[in-house]
């Protein structure tokens, strides 16, 4: 699936002209982003239990390219989101936004610093509307209090307006005016997708964060997203993602980072990425591994040990990591030599 | 009777597609009309009725009063708070003790009372708001038993144990004295609508679209930036606060205040009446209460079958109506600005 790649036209070349647009993009500030890395992980790492989630991670993320993240299913790189987010806390290592330290701070901290999220598994505000659900995410642009609200006192009043055509513009931004009154349960997915990144938009984020944006499109939806993902960067954001369809990585990405067992184990250009023999190991196993399979299925007595085993390491790596896709830890941790 | 008209609705499932952003459309295009027709009503009525009347309007107007106030809790965010009537007291017997011992005004009080109540839900929450669902409705209804069995144990001789306080003020409105049950009546109603007025505000605003959020999906809130911790604890305190500026008015109204009147039992009623009306629906609210209260005194004949009739109601609730009686309605754009695209 590595090799099967498509266009790399959006790569690394176009990163600079994009450079230039961005700067004049002033919104939050200038300051801290030193060589123009806006996110730092630098000996990052997380356990749950026995269980090393994440391991001395390192990572760089340019101010305005595309980074994606990839690895096989339980590499961590969900757990990488969530540290970064603040939804888990760091063991060890330091995260640094735009040269401000976020380890320590909570979620809406790190939403109100400048860095907006998606969920792998969608979490909208199903029972209210479009709108409001993208209009959520100005809430930690406004100051307005109770009382304010109540005397909808002038400045209120023009927050509110100000909020209100943000959201307007996200949505539209979106494809997704015309539905703006439609309760988030009743649109259709693809849809819903896009409301959740519409609504991420709406925080006014330097940087977005998305986790697998492609999963459960169709190809049509999957273009779109690809066009949606550049239209994004233009606009001044830089994007961080999780996928796993590899024509979305090697189609937008300035750069890949991959990911097996908590580590980073390969970092490039797409194309640098696709040629390296530890990721291709990382995905598809050794051919030593692929022996033991092919023996293990054979055997029943060695298949069932293994499956023994494997339900253990299931358990250990389900109590902390709260489901975020972590089912295929078992199948990576397989292939490391004892 | 009223709950049975209404007959299956739609499937639990979707409820709100129907209710939802198509909006009501009878009420939404006459609702200008349709709450002047109610006031008007209103103002007439304790001319028209009899004392014994009134004096139920009055309890059903002080119980939408803390119905609205849980609302807050319980409906907009989703705070499962079933201890609500401790804060009710503790406006209650502030008034009193105030009253009493320092012979402040009661208009003064109702503030004062509502403040001393929302510090109280602060206080008291501060510790348990990170607690989700039945865990936190199990330590409220121990708040709720522990604020009640303190006013009956008589701390420093200050609540006068099981036999309570008796009210000697009263409000006063220049020279009037409030006493009369429509007098009451036209005090207690005033203060609903001045709530409703501040609620609608609210709802309408960043803080109750955020309180809505949280209520819908907390990690999605935190994400988007939304302090979830502070927006509970806010609401927890404003619906305390609320429930205890309540409480001045009750306070007034019973002359006699005792910790029976704050039980377990009394919180139960008020959730349903939220639930019944519909979680964070500010009229549903007023039916809710209406059909726990009023409902209850039209069938007085058969007072020893009203909590059978309680239990036969709320389990054909849960089945054909789960979204409640008036079921809150999301704010659209197109009826506020009428505009097509």
């Amino acid at each position: 699936m590595i090799t099967g790649a498509g266009s790399e036209g959006t790569a690394s070349g176009t990163c600079s002209a994009h450079h230039s647009a961005h700067s004049a993009h002033g919104d939050h500030g200038k300051q801290g982003a030193d060589n123009g890395i806006l996110l730092q992980l630098r000996g990052v790492s997380k356990r749950f239990g026995g269980l090393r989630a994440v391991d001395a991670f390192d990572l760089d993320v340019r101010e305005g390219s595309i980074t994606s993240l990839i690895g096989p299913n339980g590499a961590g790189k969900t757990t990488v989101f969530n540290l970064i987010t603040g939804i888990y806390r760091p063991d060890g290592g330091r995260i640094t936004f735009a040269g401000r330290e976020l380890v320590g701070k909570l979620p809406h901290q790190v939403a109100e610093a400048g860095i907006a999220r998606t969920f792998q598994t969608l979490r909208l505000f199903e029972n209210l509307t479009c709108f409001e659900n993208v209009l959520s995410g100005q809430h930690c642009r406004g100051r307005a209090g109770v009382a304010a609200s109540i005397f909808r006192t002038a400045g209120q009043r023009r927050e509110e307006e100000r909020m209100r055509n943000e959201a307007e513009r996200c949505l539209r931004q979106m494809g997704l005016w015309g539905c703006r009154d439609e309760l988030a349960r009743n649109l259709p997915y693809g849809n819903r997708r896009r409301l959740e990144i519409a609504r991420a938009l709406a925080t006014r984020p330097r940087l977005l964060i998305l986790d697998e944006p492609a999963g459960g499109l169709n190809e049509e939806e999957t273009a779109g997203l690809m066009d949606l993902i550049e239209e994004i960067r233009e606009s001044g954001i830089t994007v961080f993602l999780i996928e796993h369809d590899m024509q979305v990585v090697m189609g937008v990405s300035d750069l890949v980072a991959v990911m097996d067992n908590g580590q980073k184990i390969s970092e490039g250009t797409p194309e640098e990425v696709q040629q390296d023999p530890r990721v291709v190991e990382a995905y598809l196993g050794t051919e030593d591994d692929t022996d033991e399979m092919d023996e293990a299925d054979k055997t029943g007595e060695s298949n069932e040990s293994s499956m023994t085993e494997t339900e253990q390491t299931g358990k250990t790596g389900n109590t902390g990591s709260g489901g975020g896709g972590d089912a295929g830890r078992v199948r990576t941790d397989w292939h490391e030599p004892a | 009777m009223a709950l049975l008209r209404l007959g299956p609705g739609p499937a639990p499932g979707r409820h709100r597609s129907v209710s939802g952003a198509s909006g009501l459309g009878l009420v939404g295009r006459y609702s200008g009309w349709a709450v002047g027709a109610v006031a008007i009503a209103a103002m007439v009525f304790p001319m028209v009725a009899s004392d014994y009347w009134i004096d139920v309007a009055v309890f059903w107007g002080i119980y939408v009063l803390l119905g609205l106030s849980l609302n807050i809790i319980v409906g907009e965010v989703g705070l499962f708070d079933m201890g609500h009537m401790a804060f009710f007291a503790i406006g209650s017997y502030t008034t009193a003790i105030l009253s009493g011992h320092f012979g402040i005004s009661l208009w003064l009080l109702l503030p004062l009372s509502g403040v001393v109540a929302g510090l109280a839900g602060y206080v008291l929450a501060r510790p348990i708001i990170h607690l989700r669902g039945d865990y936190l409705l199990i330590v409220t209804i121990g708040l709720n038993e522990m604020i009640r069995i303190s006013l009956l144990n008589n701390p420093w001789g200050l609540t006068g144990g099981p036999n309570g306080i008796i009210m000697l003020d009263q409000f006063r409105v220049f020279g009037l004295v409030i006493q009369k049950p429509m007098h009451f009546y036209y005090l207690v109603w005033a203060c609903v609508a001045a709530s409703m007025f501040a609620l609608v505000r609210l709802q309408r605003s960043r803080i109750g679209r955020a309180w809505n959020c949280i209520r819908e999906d907390e990690v999605a809130a935190e994400a988007m930036g939304i302090d979830v911790r502070s927006a509970k604890l806010l609401a927890f305190t404003l619906g305390a606060g609320l429930a205890g500026a309540t409480g001045t008015i009750f306070a007034a109204k019973l002359v006699v205040i005792s910790p029976e009147s704050f039980t377990f039992m009394e919180s139960v009623i008020l959730f349903c009446i939220v639930v019944l009306g519909g979680m964070g629906s500010i009229p549903g609210v007023v039916l809710g209460s209406a059909a726990m209260l009023v409902l209850p005194e039209i069938l007085r004949n058969f007072a020893q079958y009203r909590m059978l009739f309680f239990g036969a109601a709320m389990a054909l609730m849960m089945i054909f109506r789960p979204q409640g009686l008036w079921p809150s309605k999301r704010w659209t754009t197109k009826l506020q600005e009428g505009e097509s695209e």
